[in-house]
């Protein structure tokens, strides 16, 4: 199975966030990647990689346009890039930064993909720290505010920008006690699961 | 309704022209060409140019063009929908005299047009100077070239400045390529047709709210300058005025203009707000109605106001030299273009250089 990875930055995407130019294999992990090795049982195929932030959006006169509308049309960037890369899954991972609308028109988005490609996206509740703490047991992660993720992140001793720490929680952890209240982290997952296992597109 | 907009050049064929080795465009009535940088566009357009005839100001411009790029063998070939004209060039070694071969077709049929130039000069004014035969040289079977070219590559600086009253309205009235000119262009047409500069003036305070009117004054006894009157009855004259408000002016000044055949533009970009772009572009909308417009174009923003057909991407080739294809034929658009705008797309897979990306088709399933 061929693999395309999009997410925020390093955190999620690991050596992948690095400019093209600037990456040598083997890439360091990132919890996205992390997540789907886990999921499939072996080290998955990734063969691409998009950062939301560079995914191109260049429109002047765009007000009023309808919620979510920009994250629908970086998320068909992300698809066309995984479908020119030759990928048979897009596995993406989009903070909701608490616009319930961007994860709204995301999850729906990514249910109708334009072409032959399945499409599995995760929407962490503000950012990704909230599953971070889902995975070491954190009860309640993806109800906590900013600041409260913060401060459980580091009673936990990972770092604001730790990648190496929060890639080890998730390396290490069982996924199978996840708290059920982490439903966007257990969605993700079914979803990935389902994709990993399911007919290549 | 029948649709009035006169022919345009649809086809152009390059061969062995400045940096052109092997090149055809397919044209549409408003078209931009884009590319990186030193790719042909500017060469392009100052191609059509010579052939249309410079119809105000830096002719010289047009010639040394001419006689910088012309090679042995050069060839070109245009077409409009029903009429078509080729130009073979001969020369003899880099300084020598050179021979230009002009060929026509009507409808099929070979029109009279052949005639043979002997000579050094840039034939800089095609259809004014009499060649040695005595022959005008006739290009004219080609409407886009008969009614001339407007080149406009504008420097404001050259637009503020106040300009020379014009006493007679006539054919040959308009504005240099830099802009030079330009009050005198909105002196002369309210003179003429008040209701005409009043619409202008009523878009151009919708456009940009904090000002009240455009104001033409004396700035000496035989010149006129431009400004504006603010809502609060300041008054700012032209070398005050932001670069986009003049850019906007002298598109808009082209619709009081003779519509020339060839409208060509230079970045008309330069110092507008990203957000006024897609207001200058559909002013060269509405122009291409009566001429046609080509754009050299490096922004995005303007190529988003377009379709895939309007746009032709040049790259230069080491080998083959400029080479140009329709955005629209670019490899896998049909699906890139339901996910960008097309300036989106060209920047999305842009690389400045050969535009692999966007061109090469091995990158497509």
């Amino acid at each position: 199975m061929r693999i395309f990875i999009a997410g925020e930055g390093s955190n999620e995407l690991g050596g992948w966030a690095k400019a093209p130019s600037d990456r040598v294999p083997p890439f360091e992990p990132g919890v996205l990647t992390t997540l789907v090795d886990r999921v499939a049982g072996t080290p998955a195929n990734v063969v691409g990689c998009a950062q939301w932030k560079n995914l191109t959006k260049f429109r002047a006169g765009e007000r009023g346009k309808p919620a979510g509308k920009g994250d629908i049309r970086s998320l068909r960037a992300a698809q066309l890039q995984a479908k020119e890369a030759g990928a048979n899954i897009l596995v993406a991972l989009r903070d909701t930064d608490g616009h319930a609308d961007r994860e709204a028109a995301l999850i729906a988005a990514a249910a109708t993909p334009p072409t032959a490609l399945r499409t599995v996206v995760g929407t962490p509740h503000l950012k990704l720290e909230a599953w971070i703490l889902a995975c070491a047991g954190t009860r309640r992660a993806e109800e906590m505010g900013s600041q409260g993720l913060t401060n459980a992140l580091t009673s936990l001793g990972i770092p604001q920008k730790g990648t190496a720490a929060m890639v080890d929680v998730v390396e290490n952890c069982d996924l199978t006690t996840i708290p059920p209240c982490a439903t966007r982290l257990h969605r993700f997952l079914d979803d990935l699961r389902a994709a990993l296992t399911g007919p290549t597109p | 309704m029948t649709d009035q907009r006169p022919d345009y050049l649809r086809r152009v064929e390059i061969e062995n022209f400045g940096c052109i080795t092997k090149c055809a465009l397919e044209l549409s009535p408003l078209h931009a060409l884009i590319g990186p940088n030193d790719s042909g566009k500017s060469t392009i357009l100052g191609l059509l140019d010579d052939l249309a005839g410079p119809k105000s100001g830096d002719a010289a411009m047009a010639s040394s063009n001419w006689s910088q790029k012309v090679k042995p063998n050069t060839r070109i070939r245009l077409s409009d929908s029903s009429s078509k004209l080729g130009v073979v060039v001969t020369k003899e070694g880099p300084e020598g005299p050179w021979n230009m071969e002009v060929t026509g077709e009507c409808a099929g049929t070979p029109a009279e047009t052949r005639l043979i130039h002997n000579g050094k000069d840039a034939p800089s004014r095609w259809r004014t100077q009499p060649y040695a035969n005595s022959s005008a040289l006739h290009v004219d079977i080609l409407r886009v070239l008969r009614d001339g070219a407007y080149f406009l590559r504008l420097d404001p600086d050259e637009m503020r400045k106040p300009a020379g009253l014009i006493a007679n309205w006539s054919s040959h009235v308009g504005f240099s390529p830099r802009g030079l000119g330009l009050p005198a262009v909105f002196d002369a047409t309210l003179t003429r047709d008040f209701q005409r500069v009043a619409d202008v003036n009523q878009a151009f305070t919708a456009l940009f709210p904090s000002v009240k009117q455009l104001t033409l004054f004396n700035a000496s006894s035989h010149e006129k300058g431009m400004g504006v009157m603010l809502l609060d009855g300041t008054e700012v004259k032209a070398d005050q005025m932001s670069e986009g408000m003049l850019y906007w002016l002298a598109f808009k000044a082209l619709e009081f203009l003779k519509p020339a055949g060839l409208i060509l533009v230079e970045e008309p970009e330069n110092g507008l707000h990203p957000a006024r772009i897609r207001e200058v572009v559909k002013v060269l909308r509405n122009l291409s109605t009566r001429s046609q417009v080509i754009l050299a174009t490096h922004s995005p923003l303007v190529i988003n106001e377009l379709e895939g057909d309007e746009v032709t991407v040049l790259t230069r080739d080491p080998v083959k030299g400029t080479q140009a294809t329709l955005l629209c034929d670019t490899p896998n658009y049909e699906e890139r273009s339901r996910v960008y705008q097309n300036g989106e797309l060209w920047l999305a897979y842009s690389d400045g250089d050969s535009e692999a990306a966007l061109l090469d088709p091995a990158v497509v399933d």
